[in-house]
């Protein structure tokens, strides 16, 4: 055997490298495709629960209150869980930086659009779930995967009765900035809970007797 | 995409391992026909067998009984039993009084001792080194003599297979085998063998005298000796016809006493014999098999770290859930199952493609393996070997690599720990 069979071998195993990784690369894309995806469905989502609450505001009608409950309630799991996975993403760093970005951002502007009709939804109908507002960051923020842990935990506890919208305070994203100044908010975390600021980290049984204070029926009271 | 440091290792890696198998398997295809022939003889040497034994009154008889049952008419078998504080030469004894086999008794133990021994009165123009956990098949010898009538052939080995695996580890190791049995016959082809097995190899004994007989401080000596005789220029052959069945290590920390010390031989050896990597002088030997051995072994250990690492990594979010919300088992078990899976999910996909890939390489690996030796696939009964070896051991190899390298580094301290 000669030199011959180190050069068969290098173009055999070049080709099968290539197609490895071309293979790879397109599943990759296949999966930021998938979050594109489910991100525009929940922006569809949205939209169309907005323009119930438009014709609702419109023809002053209560008796709706309970089917917009329950559209307000399928909007925030749904926004918990498109939210998880952009976070998770996130975490992986394994997306395009500026795909990812430039998702995120949406994300964010759709997550905030959310929690305003679901905040309105909440006043006209006299709703008594809770809704949390979470700031966080991954630059200067020793405990915001603690308190990611204890939101999750009461997402888990008390299911449709919490509503959690978790912001990326990094992103320069104008609406999180605005909401920022206007809170006042300038450590992380920060978690508004029902429209008031709490500041700094909130931990299990800080954060349960807040939202007990605001519904005492709360399974967790 | 971001090209860190960890994706260029891991993709140049990849290449590596792919170029490496790729290239075995090249030689497997162009080479099939012949893998299982071994060349006729012309004549029948006469053959001193020789049996080092150290404390083995559980295998020495089975050993010597498939001396004795071996076809090929002129032979002798010699049993040194060293260092031995157990029945070993007691049942020894009986045989060598029927004068069916020599009996020479040492004080002091060590295998390549042993060896030199026996060569001393050894009669044979070739002689075989017979492990006392290991024996024979009736036809193995004749199998192998052919190799010899190439004065440049120093020694030719036999195919080494698990006898009888019962336990996991054994299992693992019936299947490693095969992998093994593929190497050295391919590995054969090519003259860059560096080993030559303890059960059932045999030598040309004047070569052996000349470059001195069996170095008695080396770990492996059956590694050293393989490197002294091609640093010699002879070369080593494969007989994959030849079979010779020996007792595995029964359990994990068997297994890893016997690879500490092979892998630790293999580090002494090859810093002994460096200048031989990359020297074209060694061919094939010197250019492509001691660098690759060497790049597989820190790519095996890249690999272990990397996967201890991750393991720790996947269970902190978890653990931590622990402290800062108190027990919540259905909390605990989310985040469980929420790391795995975006572990799984946020592995890149190329490496989820090379994965896939190598697993489908390792099968047909395994199924060539089988082939050169002669055994049947036999899923019904062998399916849990196969399956034991796919699934942990590369993570055995690891740990046993690990605990080698570690060894190195602390090897005064652990030296009596391996000697048994």
């Amino acid at each position: 055997m000669g030199n011959m069979m180190y050069i068969k071998t290098a173009l055999v195993t070049t080709a099968i490298f290539a197609v490895g990784v071309l293979l790879g690369m397109w599943m990759g894309e296949q999966k930021v495709n998938e979050l594109e995806q489910t991100l525009n469905v929940l922006k569809g989502n949205l939209e169309d629960t907005e323009l119930q609450f438009m014709f609702l505001d419109t023809m002053k009608s209560n008796i709706s209150c309970s089917y917009l409950n329950r559209q307000a309630s399928q909007l925030g799991t749904e926004s918990d869980q498109l939210g998880k996975e952009v976070e998770r993403y996130e975490i992986s760093q394994k997306i395009d930086e500026t795909t990812f970005n430039a998702l995120k951002k949406n994300y964010n502007i759709v997550l905030i659009r959310d929690w305003l009709t679901i905040e309105k939804i909440k006043q006209m109908c006299d709703a008594k779930y809770a809704t949390v507002l979470y700031f966080y960051s991954n630059k200067n923020c020793d405990k915001c995967q603690d308190q990611g842990i204890v939101l999750s935990y009461l997402k888990g506890k008390l299911k449709q009765d919490i509503m959690i919208f978790a912001l990326d305070s990094d992103l320069g994203v104008n609406i999180v900035d605005a909401l920022k100044v206007s809170y006042d908010i300038t450590s992380y975390p920060t978690l508004i809970i029902n429209g008031e600021v709490h500041r700094g980290y909130s931990d299990l049984n800080q954060t349960t007797q807040i939202l007990c204070d605001y519904n005492s029926n709360f399974s967790i009271c | 995409m971001y090209m860190q440091l960890d994706v260029v290792f891991m993709l140049g890696a990849t290449y590596f391992m792919l170029y490496s198998t790729v290239f075995w398997m090249l030689l497997y295809f162009e080479n099939k026909h012949i893998l299982r022939h071994d060349p006729k003889p012309k004549s029948f040497p006469f053959i001193s067998i020789l049996i080092p034994a150290h404390n083995e009154e559980r295998s020495i008889e089975r050993a010597i009984k498939s001396c004795l049952g071996l076809t090929y008419p002129n032979k002798e078998v010699i049993v040194i039993a060293n260092g031995c504080t157990d029945k070993t030469a007691e049942l020894c004894k009986k045989y060598a009084e029927d004068g069916q086999i020599t009996l020479i008794e040492l004080k002091e133990s060590g295998k390549a001792l042993a060896m030199n021994a026996g060569l001393k009165v050894a009669k044979g123009e070739l002689f075989c080194c017979l492990d006392a956990d290991s024996s024979f098949r009736s036809d193995s010898l004749e199998n192998m003599i052919g190799y010899f009538e190439d004065p440049k052939v120093g020694a030719v080995c036999s195919s080494v297979k698990v006898l009888d695996p019962k336990t996991i580890i054994q299992k693992v190791q019936w299947v490693e085998y095969m992998f093994a049995t593929y190497l050295r016959k391919l590995g054969s082809m090519i003259n860059v063998l560096y080993v030559v097995p303890g059960p059932g190899s045999m030598y040309r004994r004047d070569v052996i005298s000349k470059i001195g007989g069996f170095n008695e401080k080396s770990l492996v000596e059956d590694m050293e000796i393989a490197f002294r005789l091609q640093d010699n220029g002879y070369t080593i052959k494969n007989s994959a016809k030849a079979d010779v069945d020996t007792i595995a290590p029964l359990s994990l920390l068997d297994l890893i006493k016997q690879r500490i010390r092979w892998h630790a031989g293999f580090y002494d050896t090859a810093k002994q014999y460096k200048h031989m990597i990359f020297n074209p002088k060694y061919s094939h030997l010197g250019m492509w098999m001691i660098p690759s051995a060497i790049i597989w072994v820190l790519i095996v250990l890249t690999v272990f770290f990397k996967i201890l690492y991750d393991s720790i990594a996947l269970m902190a979010v978890p653990i931590k859930s622990l402290f800062v919300v108190g027990f919540d088992l259905q909390l605990f078990i989310e985040k469980l199952i929420e790391s795995f899976w975006d572990y799984f999910r946020f592995t890149p996909s190329y490496v989820i493609v090379m994965s896939l890939m190598f697993t489908f390489m390792g099968i047909a690996v395994i199924y060539m393996g089988l082939k050169i030796a002669g055994e049947k696939v036999d899923l019904r009964n062998k399916f849990p070997f196969y399956a034991f070896y796919l699934i942990g051991y590369s993570l055995l190899l690891g740990l046993c690599w690990l605990s080698a390298s570690t060894f190195i580094l602390f090897r005064g301290k652990v030296n009596k720990w391996i000697k048994w």
